[in-house]
């Protein structure tokens, strides 16, 4: 029998668009974030109206990397988005777990001023982490 | 579950590439799925069916868990 068709907007061409879309997002709400945290903090306006229109940006644009990631999952096939589901589940779990420990350890005076970015911080490292760990478990 | 997948490609000649192309699913996925690691979904059975042109039950079956 002879050779398939191959297909020049294929799976890999397009989950590879799908990802760079979901990157530029995801750079232009981490932009926006330092905008608006570094106008806060250096007081660069003097106006409210322009901080909270900084904040409304960088939630509009977050709410765009929101909407991204899940038509990115879409455009997964069913092994990439196990991958994606799992690596999710973990980070979210880890995430609770982490959290509460974080305030059950600062009420009991243990640690002091545990802070939000902790957590996230530990999502994403949990989240990356589970990400290599389903690639190379499924390669 | 098992799968024939990996014999019927080779019948035909495809490569896992080409398999994977024809189905709109990555290569590792195509691999995961022909060494037992990864089952398909309904869906990319019927569409794996369809190309080799057989039933679902002529390319996988289903294995009770010991």
């Amino acid at each position: 029998m002879g050779k398939l068709m191959d297909d020049s907007s294929g799976y890999e061409t397009r989950t590879a668009k799908s990802s760079v879309r979901l990157l530029c997002w995801t750079l232009a709400w981490a932009g926006t974030m330092v905008v608006a945290d570094k106008a806060e903090l250096y007081q660069w306006h003097s106006s409210t109206l322009i901080s909270i229109l900084a904040i409304a940006v960088n939630a509009a644009i977050g709410l765009g990397v929101i909407v991204t990631y899940i038509r990115f999952l879409k455009e997964l096939d069913d092994l990439e988005r196990k991958i994606q589901f799992d690596a999710l589940a973990l980070s979210v779990g880890i995430g609770l777990v982490g959290g509460f420990t974080f305030c059950l350890l600062e009420a009991a005076d243990f640690i002091s001023d545990a802070e939000a970015t902790d957590i996230i911080m530990l999502l994403a490292l949990t989240y990356s982490v589970a990400l290599i760990v389903g690639k190379v478990r499924f390669r | 579950m098992k799968n024939r997948l990996k014999v019927l490609r080779a019948e035909r000649d495809w490569t896992q590439a080409d398999l994977a192309n024809a189905l709109y699913v990555s290569r590792q996925t195509i691999n995961a799925i022909e060494t037992g690691k990864f089952d398909p979904s309904l869906p990319l059975a019927f569409k794996a069916a369809r190309l080799f042109e057989l039933s679902i039950e002529d390319i996988f079956q289903y294995e009770e868990a010991s």
